[in-house]
């Protein structure tokens, strides 16, 4: 059965109460700019554990950590930033948060590039479309942080024409031509992103370095499905698939 | 028939389903700060905002919505069901998908793209924008009030005043609008709420900046992620806006029993 099969099953046997629950079973709350990755590792967290069920959900962190503190059942959460982690970990809804990986920002502007921007500054220009993510939001605040490492935090919020809600988002109003230009994780530049914008790496001076932790729910609904899903991301294995998409070591 | 008693019972459970969400945010907003927090200057301007855009999308959408109920309700043509179709989706899509449609026709990439750029017009991520994704989704209530109300409207009135000499124009003004005041405030009232409850074609086509295109819901989603309060709070508060205009408005698809 496909993922999406499997998924449909957990939920219509959720909905009447019937399946019997895998004991590797495990419901995951993931930053946005996991998607990829994760739905990797989810599938071999599944054949490790035939009949398990991975449920995943991917937000911006700060809906995420939202969530979290109304009281959403969840087993494992993995943020963008320590700061999101950290309100749910105040909360106490999670524990032992550590750091997995690592990601790095960069400008994208569609294929076209009609408004010829060359690289960040070019944000800074009069007239310029930009959709930056939500700055509650940790890739916005990355991106806010960088913009003020450069002195044109200021020229780029004048720019800004939407706050989108996550990171993913403003890949697609760049991709759609929708919007001149935008700042988002190079873990993003999936293929078919590549295809639709130019990239343009961020100066070397610009140190914004985004620090991904992990965590187990403090009361998980599945603790042996929840700690075994965070051994994997953490494993040898896991490592490899991060930094195939572009993720860095913590 | 007396109603059963079974029926009074399960409508009863049916109000309580309906009701307990509206009580839960009304048991959980923070009343006590409700003053600085409806004030904050976020929360004011997505206020003003969503009332503009709001009415603004009624507006435009019973400009849309009138010829197009006529044309529904009083003409035969092949096709018709489609029409009728077409001009109901928007009801039944999911937002976000109608915000991407809007983006294709009318985004700088859209179908009409090429004409408005000539034009100097963008409409992305502009307050006009809001007023589109709004009147997108919301005049199809008009579209089903309106023709309703013209498909009841007994024509040999109209007939009679052509008879007695009166224009088209003056047929309409003192014949067939009366007649349809009570549908139109219904359509009215049910566009505007869901204008004003309008999220998923808005984030899309509109995007969210603060003054230009952050209306209520967006602002409640945006506060949710770091005052839960406050957002329940905003969340009363546009509930209880919206309860208001449907309840004000009666008659119409709503007539109560004499």
């Amino acid at each position: 059965m496909t993922r999406g099969g499997r998924a449909a099953v957990l939920a219509l046997a959720g909905l009447f109460g019937c399946r019997a629950e895998h004991s590797a079973d495990a419901v995951v709350l993931a930053a946005a700019s996991l998607a990829g990755p994760f739905t990797e590792l989810a599938v071999a967290h599944e054949r490790a554990h035939p009949g398990s069920v991975v449920v995943l959900e991917f937000a911006a962190s700060s809906t995420l950590a939202a969530q979290v503190r109304a009281g959403a059942p969840f087993d494992v959460l993995a943020t963008a930033d320590e700061r999101t982690m950290a309100e749910a970990w105040l909360g106490g809804r999670v524990r032992d948060p550590t750091a997995f990986a690592t990601n790095r920002l960069v400008v994208i502007v569609p294929r076209e590039n009609l408004s010829g921007i060359r690289g960040i500054e070019g944000l800074a220009r009069p007239g310029v479309a930009v959709v930056l993510a939500h700055a509650g939001v940790p890739a916005g605040a990355y991106a806010r942080r960088a913009l003020l490492g450069l002195g044109i935090a200021d020229e780029v919020e004048a720019n800004v024409v939407s706050n989108a809600l996550d990171v993913k988002a403003v890949a697609a109003a760049v991709a759609m031509g929708e919007a001149d230009a935008g700042i988002v994780y190079v873990t993003d530049l999936t293929p078919e992103l590549r295809q639709r914008v130019r990239t343009f790496p961020l100066p070397a001076r610009v140190s914004v370095r985004a620090l991904y932790p992990i965590a187990l729910a403090s009361e998980p609904e599945h603790p042996v499905g929840a700690r075994a899903f965070v051994d994997l991301v953490r494993s040898e294995a896991g490592r490899g698939v991060l930094a195939a998409h572009g993720f860095g070591p913590p | 028939m007396r109603t059963p008693r079974l029926v009074v019972g399960l409508a009863a459970l049916a109000a309580a389903f309906f009701a307990l969400p509206l009580l839960g945010l009304v048991a959980a907003a923070p009343w006590r700060t409700a003053g600085s927090m409806l004030l904050a200057p976020q929360v004011t301007r997505a206020a003003a905002l969503s009332l503009v855009a709001a009415t603004a999308a009624v507006a435009l959408g019973t400009a849309l919505a009138f010829p197009l109920a006529w044309v529904l309700a009083r003409t035969r043509f092949p096709g018709r069901r489609w029409l009728r179709g077409l001009v109901l989706v928007p009801m039944v899509l999911p937002p976000v998908v109608a915000g991407v449609g809007l983006l294709a026709a009318f985004g700088r990439r859209g179908l009409l793209g090429g004409a408005l750029e000539a034009a100097g017009v963008t409409i992305p991520f502009t307050t006009a924008a809001v007023v589109l994704a709004a009147t997108f989704v919301s005049a199809p209530f008009l579209v089903v009030t309106l023709e309703a109300g013209l498909a009841g409207l007994d024509r040999r009135l109209e007939d009679a005043a052509a008879t007695l000499g009166a224009s088209p124009a003056r047929i309409l003004a003192t014949v067939v609008l009366p007649g349809l005041k009570p549908s139109l405030a219904a359509g009215v009232a049910l566009a505007w709420t869901r204008a004003l409850g309008e999220f998923g074609a808005t984030i899309t086509f509109a995007g969210n900046l603060r003054g230009r295109t952050q209306t209520m819901p967006l602002a409640v989603y945006e506060i949710l992620q770091t005052d839960a309060g406050a957002a329940i709070l905003l969340s009363v508060v546009l509930l209880l806006v919206s309860l208001l205009a449907v309840v004000a408005v009666r008659g119409g698809l709503f007539r109560d029993p004499a």
